[in-house]
């Protein structure tokens, strides 16, 4: 299922999932970057001088957290009922199911990735530029990173999905606890010793570290183990979604 | 695959059987397993799976020129037949082996993003039908699928407000553009308007006959009789018949005689 006949279709496939998205909307692609940049500018302005959030570099903390977590809500909201909306299609000929899930996970990491461009841009020229540096050459692969782990979650999650339906709106609530259970708004220090364990073995901490470390930086022996544990997960989150494919294949086709 | 496959043979099914594996009155919502796993725990844990044979030891040869109608009734296997040939299910015992290429059609009246115009739904399904097709080759075959459908300025409205008929007309076009190695059809006849249907049905025999080789199922027997050259009867998930086609015809009847 891994494997595609021809790369075209998933570029094909992903150009006009977006093309979609934004079809009869005035602004279109605009509001790809202009939610996160606006999310952003909210919960900057919020909790450094509404809460007075006590941080070196705010700004960039956030957008290190909160661009990683809008790719992953919106990946899990489009493409967790991904295989179960082209039900007819994926019944009427023969398509790799992987396509479906992958296209709308890339068509949202795109997304990520020009809003993040754009919110560098600004970061640099608003605030503290200085704290922006040679890091940063870091961020490709930990968007990679990011990107192979939510695929494998959103695409275990999609099949699930197709067996039990309520898979989607367990996902919802369940995105609205991990918000709070994620360091996106708040360093981990903030967090009772006692209960750092909770935010430590997060997955979505750990997806979330790499990123946040090619935009904040890092001290010696930090990023190392952090990309390890990332690389690990998401290898990890796509074998057991192609385990759960090849083992429930024939049933998929049953109950989609 | 198979160490008995020949060079002439496009596609071989060597005791090919299929069986599903699933609880009796599977629970499709969290809720209701999470209510029966309160309400008998042992019984959520213990219950044993059933497997339910869909085919039985079916096994039958295709060569270049061989045009297969598969007759049989609702519920006896044909669909999920063509399906384990097409390769979306992987078959419990036996083989499948396919020589070149192979299209498979089950459903014609399926889009890709409904908020897309007909055109660019067209553009979609045709790379999704024909994903080895040089980009050159695909703008004239969509644009001959495009003309054939006959539904002119309708294809640069949204894909949701097609109905079901233009739907078909759009996704019968471009299922019919290319012949196959081995062109398996299920059941796509009935689907378009009458007007439509006489011009679809010379170009489904066109692309049938230019395929290497086709396997058709149909409940309409003109369709079968004018397309095929040999049938075969399943029935409960067996091969029990295999020749001409009037021959066939008339263990089909048999059978279902049988079963009155």
């Amino acid at each position: 299922m891994h494997r595609f006949e021809n790369w075209s279709t998933l570029k094909d496939l992903t150009f006009f999932q977006m093309k979609a998205r934004y079809r009869g909307t005035a602004a279109g692609f605009l509001w790809v970057v202009l939610n996160p940049v606006i999310l952003l500018l909210v919960q900057g302005v919020i909790f450094r001088h509404v809460l007075k959030v006590q941080m070196a570099n705010y700004p960039a903390f956030l957008l290190g957290g909160l661009l990683p977590w809008t790719f992953f809500a919106m990946s899990l909201q489009m493409g967790v009922p991904a295989l179960s909306n082209a039900r007819q299609l994926l019944l009427a000929f023969r398509i790799d199911p992987t396509v479906f899930v992958l296209s709308v996970v890339l068509d949202n990491w795109i997304n990520f990735a020009a809003a993040f461009g754009i919110a560098i841009f600004g970061i640099t020229v608003m605030s503290d530029a200085s704290a922006l540096g040679w890091h940063l050459v870091l961020f490709p692969a930990a968007a990679i990173l990011l990107l192979a782990g939510i695929y494998g979650l959103v695409m275990y999650l999609a099949l699930f999905n197709v067996f039990f339906r309520d898979v989607r709106f367990i996902c919802h609530f369940i995105l609205n606890i991990l918000l709070f259970a994620t360091p996106v708004f708040y360093p981990v220090d903030l967090i009772p010793a006692d209960w750092r364990w909770a935010v430590e073995y997060n997955p979505m901490t750990i997806l979330i570290e790499p990123v946040r470390l090619s935009v904040m930086g890092f001290s010696e022996g930090v990023a190392l183990p952090a990309f390890r544990n990332a690389l690990l997960l998401s290898a990890g989150l796509l074998l057991l979604s192609m385990q759960y494919w090849k083992r429930r294949r024939n049933e998929f086709y049953l109950y989609l | 695959m198979n160490s008995t496959f020949t060079s002439d043979e496009i596609l071989r099914v060597s005791n090919l059987g299929l069986a599903f594996r699933h609880r009796p009155h599977r629970e499709t919502r969290l809720r209701d397993v999470f209510i029966n796993a309160l309400r008998s725990p042992l019984d959520a844990l213990l219950r044993p799976k059933t497997s339910v044979e869909i085919l039985r030891g079916v096994t039958f040869t295709l060569k270049p020129g061989d045009r297969l109608g598969l007759l049989g009734i609702n519920g006896c296997g044909k669909s999920s037949l063509c399906r384990a040939i097409a390769g979306m299910y992987r078959p419990s015992l036996g083989s499948v082996s396919i020589q070149g290429s192979c299209r498979s059609i089950f459903d014609t009246q399926a889009g890709v993003l409904p908020e897309l115009t007909g055109r660019e739904n067209a553009a979609l399904l045709a790379r999704l039908m024909y994903p080895r097709l040089k980009k050159p080759e695909m703008a004239s075959l969509i644009q001959d699928c495009l003309e054939f459908s006959g539904l002119g300025t309708q294809l640069d409205t949204p894909l949701e407000t097609f109905s079901q008929g233009m739907k078909s007309r759009l996704f019968l076009s471009l299922a019919t553009a290319r012949p196959a190695g081995l062109l398996i059809l299920d059941e796509v006849y009935d689907s378009a308007d009458q007007f439509f249907r006489a011009k679809i049905r010379a170009r489904l025999l066109s692309v049938i006959r230019d395929s290497g080789a086709a396997l058709l199922v149909s409940h309409a027997s003109d369709h079968i009789r004018e397309s095929c050259n040999r049938a075969a009867v399943l029935h409960d998930g067996k091969l029990v018949f295999d020749g001409s086609v009037d021959a066939a015809y008339r263990v089909y009847a048999l059978v279902n005689g049988q079963l009155g």
